[in-house]
C-alpha cells in the first residue's frame, strides 16, 4: 500500500516550486521534484530549502520557505524518478509542451514498472500546464511507451489524466530576492488547484488544496486560456510595444487595461459560441477578470515580456489564446476587434532569443505577413471567417505599425 | 449659337473662387444668384472682390473679378427666374440643404421658358461634393412641372452635368480680409473633368479645363468617396489629436497612413462596383500611394473645423466613410480604416458647428451605440450594416477613454 502522503512534482520551474510545492507542503505532503536540470538538483538537494516571495489575498507580501523535500534530475537519476512514481498516488505535471515527449515517455517507463512491481493503487497525473489538449498530448507520448494490452488495460484501470486549472501566477524573482536566496521564486495568490473531478481514478490528495470541479472542466479550461493567458499574453504585447519593461506596469496603463479586457469581452462571446452558453451563464460561472489585473499590478512582481510572449508558434495557433477565441467569437457573430489587435502586435513583437518570434518575422520578410498568419495560424482565405479575421488583423498591424507606409 | 455667359448659383467659394475664375479669364458674363441677402448687397455695392490664388512652386497671387451682376434668390426670385430661363450654361455650387429650393427656382425657370418658346438649350453643371447631385436638382425642378410639355423640354433642352471640383477653398486669412472682405482663398487647380454624356447643347466655348470624360457616374463615386475622404478624414482624425491646421495632419505620418489604406479600400469597393479599373479613375497617379511628404501641406492654413464640417452629412450612409465602406465589405474586403475614419467623426468637437454639435449631444443623451446606428443610417439587422457597425463602435472604445465597465457592447 502506497503512503498517500507521497507528492511527485515533476518539474521545479516556478510553477512546480512556487505553488503545487506550497499548497501541497502544508497540506502534509512530502514533496519529490523530478527536475530537469542536474545543476538545479545539485543546488536544490545541497541547499535543502528554497524561498518564495509571494502576495496573500489582500496583496500584502509574504515570504514561504519550502524545505524537507527530494530532488532527482530525470536525465542522470531515470531510475530514481521511476521509482519515486512507482511510490506515490499523485503526480503533478506543470510542464511545458516541450517537455511532454520525454514526460510521457518517462510516465509510460513508470507505469510499466508499477504493473511489474504489482502495484494496485492509483496514479493520478494532474496537467497543470497552459496549453490545449494537454490530456490528448501527454496519453499519446505514454502509449508509445505502452506496447501490450496488459499494459493498456492497466493504465485505463489505475492511472488518471486529471486537467487542472493553475490559479495561481509565479514569475522570475526580483534581484533582492535573488540575494537572499538564489533559488527563490516570485508569486502571487492563489491557495488552490482546481481540478476535473469526473477523471480522477483514485480519491483526490487528501486536504484543502485541491478543489474538485463539478461541470462544464472543458469550458473552464478553454475559458483559462482564451481569458486568463490571453489576457497576460496580451498585457505583455501591448507592455512591449509601449516601451514598458515589466508586466505590472503594463497593467497600471489605462489604455492597456480596457484593451485588454475588451479581448476578454470578445472572448467571452466565443467561448459562449463554442460551449453552446448564453452570455448570462459565461457571466455567471467566470466572474469578472478585474482582480487578475490587480494580481498582474503587483509591485513586487518583475515577470516580463519576454518570458509571457515566449514561443510564439503555439500562442498564435488556431486553437490557441488569440485566434481561437477571435474566431469563436466570429462564429458567434461578433466581430473580435481587440482580439484581432493582440494578434497584430505579436506580429510586431521582436524577441531575438525566441526562435520561434525570429522564425515568424523571418516568414514575415520573405513572404509577407499573410503567409506567415496562414502558417502560424491557419488563416486561410477558404474559409470566409478565417478570411475576416486575416483582414482584421493585417489592417491592425498596418495601423499599430511604427515602420514607414510600404 | 450659346451666350458667352455664366449663371452661377451660389457665391461661396467655389462659385467665387473657381467657376467664376474660369469662365470669367474667357470673357464670360458673370450673374450670381446668392440665397444670403446679406452678401448680395456688399458684392453689388463692392463691385469687385479679390482672390487669393496659392501656387505650388510659383509666388502666390491675387486678382480681382468683377463687372458681374448678382441677385437675391430669396428677395429677388422672379429676377432669378428670369435669369435661368434666358441662360445657356449655369453651375450649381451649394450645400446639400438647398438642393430642394435650387431645383424648384430651375423648375420655375423652365415652366418660363416653355411659355416663352425658348428652345435653346440650359446645361447646369453640379459642381458639388455630395453623391447623385443631377439627380437630385432633375428630380426637384420636375416636381415643378405639370405639364407633359415641360416634362418633354427637360428632357430634351435641359442637360444636367455633373463635374467634378478639384479646386480647394480654403480660409482666407486675417491679412486678406483686411484687404478685401470679401475675398476668396483657393489653389490654382484647373482641371474641371465634366460628364461628356449629359450635355443638351455644345460644351462652352473657350472653357479648356472643363475636359469632357466619361464613365462619370463611377468617377464622382471615387472624387468624393476616395478623394474627399482622405481630406475629412485628415480633419477627423487631426482634431482627435488636437490639431487646428491642414498643415498639421498633412505632416503627421500616422494621418497620412491612415487615409491612404482608407483610400485603398475606398478603391476596392469603387472599382469593384463600377467594374473599372482604378488608372481610369485616377490618371495621374494611378490608384498608387505616393511617399509620405511631411512638407507637401507645408503653409496650409485651412483649418480642420471646416474640412471636416457637417459630420451628419459625412458619417452619413451614402457619404464618404460609410458609402465606400458598405462597397468595400460588400466586395469582399474589411474597411478598416474607413470605420476608424468614421469613428474618428464621433470624436469631431466644434461648439459653431450646429451637426457636430448636434451629434455630441446625442451621444451625451443616448450612448454611441444608439449614435452610429443613426448617423451611420445602418440597419443593424442587415449582416454587412452590422459589420460596419460594430467596427465603428470598436474603434470608437479604442480611440476613446471611457473605462470599459462604462462600454455596453
Amino acid at each position: 500500500m502506497i503512503d498517500n502522503k507521497e507528492m511527485v512534482i515533476v518539474g521545479a520551474g516556478k510553477i512546480g516550486r512556487g505553488y503545487l510545492a506550497e499548497i501541497f507542503g502544508d497540506e502534509g505532503y512530502h514533496i519529490t521534484f523530478l527536475v530537469h536540470s542536474e545543476e538545479q538538483t545539485k543546488a536544490m538537494n545541497a541547499q535543502g530549502y528554497y524561498t518564495i516571495f509571494r502576495v496573500d489575498a489582500e496583496g500584502k507580501p509574504v515570504k514561504v520557505v519550502i524545505r524537507d523535500y527530494s530532488a532527482y534530475c530525470v536525465k542522470t537519476e531515470y531510475d530514481q524518478c521511476l521509482e519515486a512514481l512507482c511510490r506515490t498516488k499523485y503526480a503533478m505535471l506543470p510542464i511545458y509542451p516541450g517537455a511532454c515527449e520525454f514526460i510521457g515517455h518517462m510516465l509510460g517507463d513508470a507505469i510499466i514498472r508499477r504493473m511489474e512491481q504489482g502495484v494496485t493503487d492509483t496514479l493520478d497525473v494532474y496537467l497543470c500546464v497552459n496549453f490545449l489538449q494537454a490530456t490528448k498530448t501527454i496519453k499519446g507520448f505514454i502509449f508509445e511507451k505502452l506496447t501490450t494490452e496488459a499494459e493498456k488495460a492497466y493504465f485505463d484501470k489505475y492511472i488518471g489524466l486529471v486537467e487542472t486549472l493553475v490559479s495561481r501566477l509565479a514569475v522570475d524573482p526580483q534581484p533582492h530576492m535573488i540575494e537572499e536566496d538564489p533559488l527563490s521564486v516570485s508569486a502571487g495568490y492563489g491557495p488552490k488547484l482546481p481540478v476535473d473531478k469526473d477523471t480522477i481514478k483514485g480519491e483526490p490528495p487528501a486536504g484543502e488544496a485541491v478543489v474538485p470541479l463539478m461541470d462544464r472542466l472543458p469550458a473552464r479550461f478553454t475559458y483559462k486560456i482564451w481569458s486568463t493567458n490571453m489576457m497576460h499574453f496580451a498585457l505583455s504585447l501591448y507592455g512591449a510595444y509601449k516601451g514598458y519593461t515589466y508586466v505590472r506596469e503594463a497593467a497600471l496603463d489605462p489604455y492597456v487595461g480596457k484593451c485588454v479586457l475588451l479581448a476578454e469581452r470578445e472572448a467571452r462571446h466565443g467561448l459562449a459560441y463554442e460551449y453552446g452558453m448564453s452570455m448570462e451563464e459565461v457571466n455567471s460561472i467566470f466572474a469578472r477578470k478585474d482582480d487578475v489585473m490587480v494580481t498582474w499590478a503587483n509591485s513586487g512582481s518583475n515577470d516580463t515580456f519576454d518570458r509571457v510572449v515566449r514561443d510564439m508558434r503555439r500562442k498564435l495557433s488556431a486553437p490557441d489564446r488569440t485566434v481561437g477565441p477571435a474566431l469563436a467569437c466570429l462564429k458567434s457573430g461578433k466581430i473580435p476587434y481587440f482580439l484581432a489587435r493582440v494578434i497584430a502586435l505579436a506580429l510586431l513583437y521582436k524577441n531575438e532569443s525566441d526562435p520561434t518570434t525570429l522564425e515568424l518575422h523571418d516568414i514575415m520578410e520573405k513572404k509577407g505577413i499573410d503567409a506567415a498568419l496562414t502558417e502560424f495560424s491557419s488563416l486561410t482565405d477558404d474559409d470566409p471567417d478565417k478570411k475576416l479575421l486575416k483582414e482584421l488583423v493585417i489592417a491592425s498591424y498596418n495601423e499599430l505599425s511604427r515602420a514607414p507606409l510600404d | 449659337m450659346a451666350k458667352r455667359e455664366l449663371v452661377l448659383i451660389g457665391a461661396g467659394k467655389i462659385g467665387r473662387g473657381y467657376l467664376a475664375d474660369v469662365f470669367n479669364r474667357k470673357g464670360y458674363k458673370l450673374i450670381f444668384l446668392e440665397y444670403a441677402e446679406g452678401l448680395v448687397n456688399a458684392l453689388k455695392e463692392q463691385g469687385y472682390y479679390t482672390v487669393f490664388m496659392s501656387h505650388d512652386g510659383a509666388p502666390d497671387e491675387s486678382f480681382r473679378i468683377g463687372g458681374y451682376d448678382i441677385y437675391c434668390t430669396e428677395t429677388e426670385y422672379e429676377t432669378c427666374v428670369n435669369v435661368l430661363a434666358n441662360a445657356n450654361y449655369a453651375t450649381v455650387h451649394v450645400y446639400p440643404g438647398a438642393c430642394e429650393s435650387i431645383g424648384h427656382m430651375i423648375g420655375d425657370a423652365i415652366k418660363k421658358r416653355v411659355r416663352e418658346g425658348n428652345k435653346e438649350p440650359l446645361d447646369i453643371f453640379t459642381c458639388v461634393n455630395f453623391q447623385g447631385p443631377a439627380k437630385i436638382l432633375k428630380d426637384f425642378a420636375l416636381e415643378r412641372l405639370t405639364t407633359q410639355a415641360e416634362k418633354d423640354y427637360i428632357e430634351s433642352n435641359v442637360g444636367f452635368v455633373q463635374t467634378l471640383i478639384y479646386r480647394n477653398g480654403g480660409i482666407p486669412t486675417p491679412e486678406m480680409l483686411a484687404e478685401d472682405p470679401l475675398c476668396v482663398s483657393m489653389s490654382d487647380t484647373t482641371n474641371w473633368p465634366v460628364d461628356k454624356d449629359a450635355f443638351k447643347g455644345a460644351p462652352p466655348e473657350g472653357i479648356d479645363n472643363a475636359v469632357l470624360t466619361d464613365h462619370f457616374e463611377a468617377r464622382l463615386v471615387y472624387k468624393v468617396w476616395a478623394g474627399n475622404m482622405v481630406h475629412c478624414m485628415s480633419s477627423y482624425v487631426g482634431k482627435q489629436r488636437g490639431y487646428e491646421y491642414y498643415y498639421q495632419s498633412g505632416s503627421d505620418p500616422y494621418i497620412y497612413k491612415c487615409s491612404a489604406l482608407a483610400k485603398l479600400e475606398a478603391n476596392h469597393g469603387i472599382c469593384s462596383e463600377f467594374n473599372i479599373s482604378v488608372d481610369v479613375l485616377d490618371d495621374r497617379k494611378k490608384g498608387k500611394i505616393a511617399p509620405f511628404d511631411p512638407k507637401a501641406a507645408e503653409g496650409d492654413m485651412d483649418t480642420l473645423n471646416r474640412i471636416g464640417a457637417d459630420p451628419k452629412r459625412k458619417l452619413s450612409r451614402g457619404d464618404r466613410f460609410i458609402g465606400p465602406a458598405l462597397l468595400c465589405l460588400k466586395h469582399g474586403k474589411t474597411p478598416y480604416f474607413l470605420t476608424r475614419g468614421a469613428a474618428m467623426g464621433f470624436y469631431f468637437v466644434n461648439p459653431e458647428d450646429a451637426s457636430a454639435c448636434e451629434i455630441q449631444d446625442y451621444i451625451k443623451s443616448f450612448g454611441i451605440e444608439k449614435a452610429v446606428a443613426k448617423y451611420c443610417q445602418l440597419n443593424l439587422s442587415d449582416p454587412l450594416d452590422k459589420q460596419i457597425y460594430e467596427l465603428v463602435l470598436m474603434h470608437y472604445y479604442e480611440i476613446g477613454d471611457a473605462f470599459p465597465e462604462e462600454i455596453t457592447e
